[in-house]
């Protein structure tokens, strides 16, 4: 149930199905949080696992209703102490062993979840807010459809779509367009990601191997190509399943991916990946962070350089947000690195080339597809740090030597470039053939054509296997 | 504020759905699938082909159990989808793919002759790329004397019966009269299910009941539905519409491609995960399993005795199957399973009769990915695999165990790079 398993979507369109009996939103309101209460019964196993996010959840809400009820004006401590919860839950190991709880607890989702908390809590204090109530606190923080690994959803946007007299129209043209995502999803977490996580396995497996340095070469290619590319699947994969899954209860999620190997730079990358995310953080640590440093530095010069560190800043605390380990913190850095290099990068050839002769380059065929695979070719060098542990990287860089890995690396560059330039120009083409309405490729009839054959393929590659696909690795964060 | 972000929904505007939509999308899904089954058996079947040239000049089902008997000095060819070779499976005048007549022994040679199944015999590989055929000459060089091999193996149910099977002891007088200076049982994991009366049984009653059916069945149901409902009753519908799906070049092939590519920790789970295919590695053995074995072993007893009665040594080798070479390989696998235990089994039940054992296990923890070396889906070893078992066998036989077969220097295992 903890992943894009069939019995999950199953739940899911039970639930949606029971959901749209009424359209009121008392009804939808119930099925909701039943819905959600059961996932989370089912996914705990046990009462007690459950109490320290009950807790969580409990002084989260505690807080809020101080906050918005303005009781006492000394309540800025409550989002520090919401944010030492959830690192002392998650067992951050910065923070010495003892301090744990010393017994196994539920923190699937809690990540998501503080995040929504913190964005309550930060909202409170807007005027023209209305108070939430514990109910409603609860469908929205407990969501089955996004607890498990987003999207993180704002609570305006949820509240507008479950609490609406009218809710959002779901005819038969919608059900279809998500029936169909919700197989797409599947396809890409049960097929798409296994076959991608079968090849990163076995260039590991290969690379510790005995053999020529040639074939090492290409399972250092193979394993570090093929862990994004498993990662989208992965991820994008179950997004589409929970999105379809809550359009069919008429809410609204909004989208987690926007074709993100199509991004020409790294800045842009985290435009496109993880958006919910990445527009989290914005809003509440890159543009706060601005603004404070702005008012402190006045120095016209230095402004635009104000933007490099606060990207590092965001982008080193969400590589920090993936996980508890010393990896994470390299992650963070290499994250937050790669943005404020690109956006160095960009302010330095706009001081070369003038803003206008930058502008013409960045729109430049060539420099686009270079850059594109040079933002792969960086992601994919971060996520050693995403997936390995310390012994792990060891091996992998102590495999072949340094002459070997510059060749890893440039024909990675290079092989991503073309192939993603190749991949943009298919796509354009194909796109270009249009019925009268829409591109033929994208028309209902399409549409059923490639869930058919995808539905088909993940069910008979699931019956060969005969094993579980590998789970969403966004669930343990 | 924090904004959402657009768009990888490929949720496209599209024109309300019209009353034609509600026929046409489902035929568009049906057809889909019926081009998408046919088209993949298309492919599948040109490019892993598969033949079976003269069969019926090779064998004979004329068994009771359904097995076919070998027809001598006959020649047929095979290939399996897996594999890149047509091998040639030519018998002689005996029945057995020795590559030679049974000749007298020409003074001064040691000859082995060799029994087991269809790894013995070398299913889907050319003869002279067998460990059969290799063996001798690697022997020969390890020892300094000449050393002939003349192989007795059976292939499967339709490639002159497994072997052992319940009584194969009665036919021992076949082996001895090719007077053998040593007999060398090569056993498989595969061996021990084709042993059990239970096995020999079912295939019994499998037989029956499809050479009794079309005399004395009831007609069959005359519409299609009604066929279905027959089948649904009888509970055979999904046994059958399994049997059909790994029937076809499909199934192999995606099988193949996707086992072939696994991992070896990802193939060892999932194989493990099909708690019935792996009975024969658990710690704890199941009922059932511990009846097959019983079985195996009445069989063991018996031939190892009879061997003993006529002065003859006989030396049995455990063969590891894909999985298991695996295991072996990794050096680690999961509680409640053991990839010795069915080896040590074996042999204390072959020392005890008299009998010797030579364990090439250990042997496979020294090489990386050796499951690499069989057929992914039809678990035989291919070519490479049959070097690698030549290697262990002239190795161990060569090891003092045997004192004709004492090598002047100990062989050691070379790692060669792999062929594919």
């Amino acid at each position: 149930m903890d992943s894009a398993s069939l019995q999950f979507v199953l739940f899911g369109l039970i639930a949606a199905a029971l959901s749209n009996l009424s359209r009121s939103r008392a009804w939808r309101s119930i099925v909701i949080m039943l819905a959600s209460l059961i996932f989370l019964v089912l996914l705990a196993k046990s009462a007690i696992a459950l109490l320290p996010l009950a807790a969580f959840l409990l002084f989260g809400y505690g807080t809020l209703a101080v906050r918005q009820r303005r009781w006492f004006s000394g309540v800025a401590w409550s989002i520090p102490v919401v944010i030492f919860a959830y690192v002392w839950l998650k067992r951050y190991t910065f923070l010495p062993e003892r301090f744990f709880l010393h017994f196994p607890y539920f923190t699937l989702g809690l990540s998501y979840i503080f995040f929504r908390v913190l964005h309550l809590l930060i909202e409170a204090d807007e005027e023209q807010n209305q108070h939430i109530s514990l109910g409603a606190y609860l469908l929205y923080t407990l969501n089955f459809t996004t607890l498990i690994s987003g999207p993180i959803q704002r609570y305006d946007e949820f509240a507008q779509d479950q609490f609406a007299v009218q809710p959002i129209p779901l005819g038969p043209s919608v059900i279809g367009l998500q029936l169909e995502r919700i197989i797409r999803g599947f396809f890409k977490v049960n097929v798409l990601a296994m076959l991608l996580h079968m090849m990163q396995e076995n260039g590991l497996e290969q690379l510790t191997q005995p053999i020529s340095s040639e074939h090492k070469i290409f399972s250092a290619i193979q394993l570090t190509v093929a862990y994004p590319l498993f990662l989208y699947a992965n991820f994008s994969g179950y997004i589409d399943i929970v999105i379809a899954l809550a359009r069919l209860m008429r809410i609204q999620l909004p989208e987690n991916f926007d074709r993100p190997f199509s991004a020409s730079s790294f800045l842009d990358f985290w435009n496109r990946w993880h958006i919910t995310l990445s527009m989290w953080l914005k809003t509440y640590v890159y543009n706060p962070l601005l603004m404070a440093l702005m008012r402190r530095i006045s120095s016209l010069s230095l402004q635009p350089f104000l933007g490099v560190v606060c990207f590092f800043v965001t982008f080193f605390l969400i590589g920090v947000w993936h996980g508890r380990t010393s990896e994470y913190l390299v992650f963070g850095i290499l994250q937050g690195g790669g943005v404020a290099l690109n956006k160095l990068w960009q302010l330095w050839l706009t001081r070369v080339l003038g803003r206008n002769g930058y502008k013409g380059l960045a729109k430049n065929a060539i420099y686009i597809a270079f850059g594109r695979g040079l933002t792969f070719s960086w992601f994919a060098f971060t996520m050693f740090w995403f997936w390995a542990n310390w012994k792990q990287i060891d091996t992998i860089f102590s495999a072949i030597s340094i002459i070997p890995w510059l060749v890893v690396w440039l024909a990675i560059w290079f092989g991503a470039t073309a192939a993603l330039a190749i991949w943009e120009l298919l796509r354009t083409a194909l796109l270009a053939i249009r019925t009268t309405e829409v591109p033929v490729l994208t028309s209902r009839y399409a549409l059923v054509v490639y869930a058919t054959a995808m539905g088909v393929v993940a069910l008979l590659i699931t019956v060969v296997l005969n094993q579980p696909a590998p789970g969403i690795v966004y669930k343990a964060f | 504020m924090m904004q959402s972000g657009p768009t990888e929904s490929g949720a496209v505007k599209e024109p309300r759905s019209r009353r034609v939509d509600w026929i046409l999308l489902p035929a568009i899904g049906l057809l889909t699938i019926c081009l998408l089954v046919f088209s993949a058996e298309l492919l599948s079947r040109w490019f892993y082909p598969e033949t079976q040239v003269g069969f019926k000049d090779c064998f004979a089902v004329n068994d009771p159990l359904g097995t076919a008997a070998v027809k001598p000095n006959s020649v047929c060819w095979e290939q399996s989808a897996e594999s890149p070779f047509k091998a040639e499976y030519r018998f002689n005048s005996r029945g057995h793919r020795a590559g030679s007549e049974l000749n007298p022994k020409p003074l001064g040679t040691y000859r082995i002759v060799l029994i087991g199944s269809s790894m013995t015999q070398g299913l889907f590989v050319p003869r002279e790329k067998t460990f059969a055929a290799l063996l001798p000459a690697e022997l020969s060089m390890e020892t300094g004397r000449k050393i002939e091999i003349y192989n007795e193996a059976t292939g499967g149910k339709f490639r002159g019966g497994p072997y052992p099977t319940s009584g194969s002891a009665r036919h021992f007088d076949q082996v001895l009269a090719a007077q053998p200076d040593l007999i060398l049982w090569v056993i498989t994991p595969t061996d021990i299910v084709n042993a059990s009366p239970k096995e020999a049984a079912g295939s019994h009653v499998t037989s029956s009941f499809e050479s009794t059916r079309s005399a004395t069945s009831p007609a069959k149901p005359r519409n299609l539905w009604n066929r279905i409902a027959a089948s649904i009753t009888k509970d055979t519908f999904g046994a059958r519409l399994k049997t059909r799906w790994e029937d076809t070049r499909t199934s192999i092939v995606l099988k193949h491609l996707l086992i072939e590519r696994e991992s070896q920790d990802e193939y060892i789970k999932s194989y493990l995960g099909d708690g019935d295919n792996a009975s024969f590695l658990k710690r704890q053995s199941d009922s059932e399993w511990q009846a097959q074995l019983q079985s195996f072993n009445a069989e063991l007893v018996a031939i190892t005795g009879l061997a003993k009665d006529a002065g003859v040594p006989l030396v049995a080798v455990f063969l590891p199957n894909r999985p298991l070479a695996a295991m072996l390989s990794k050096g680690d696998w999961p509680a409640g399973y053991d990839p010795f235990k069915l080896d040590h089994e074996v042999r204390d039940t072959i020392v005890s009769h008299g009998g010797r054992f030579i364990d090439i296990l250990g042997d496979y923890h020294r090489i990386p990915s050796p499951e690499r070396d069989y057929f992914p889906v039809d678990g035989h070893p291919d070519a490479d695999g049959h070097a690698i078992i030549t290697r262990f066998l002239a190795k161990e036989l060569t090891s003092g165990l045997v004192p004709e077969l004492k090598a002047s220097t100990p062989a050691d295992i070379a790692l060669e790079p792999r062929t594919h």
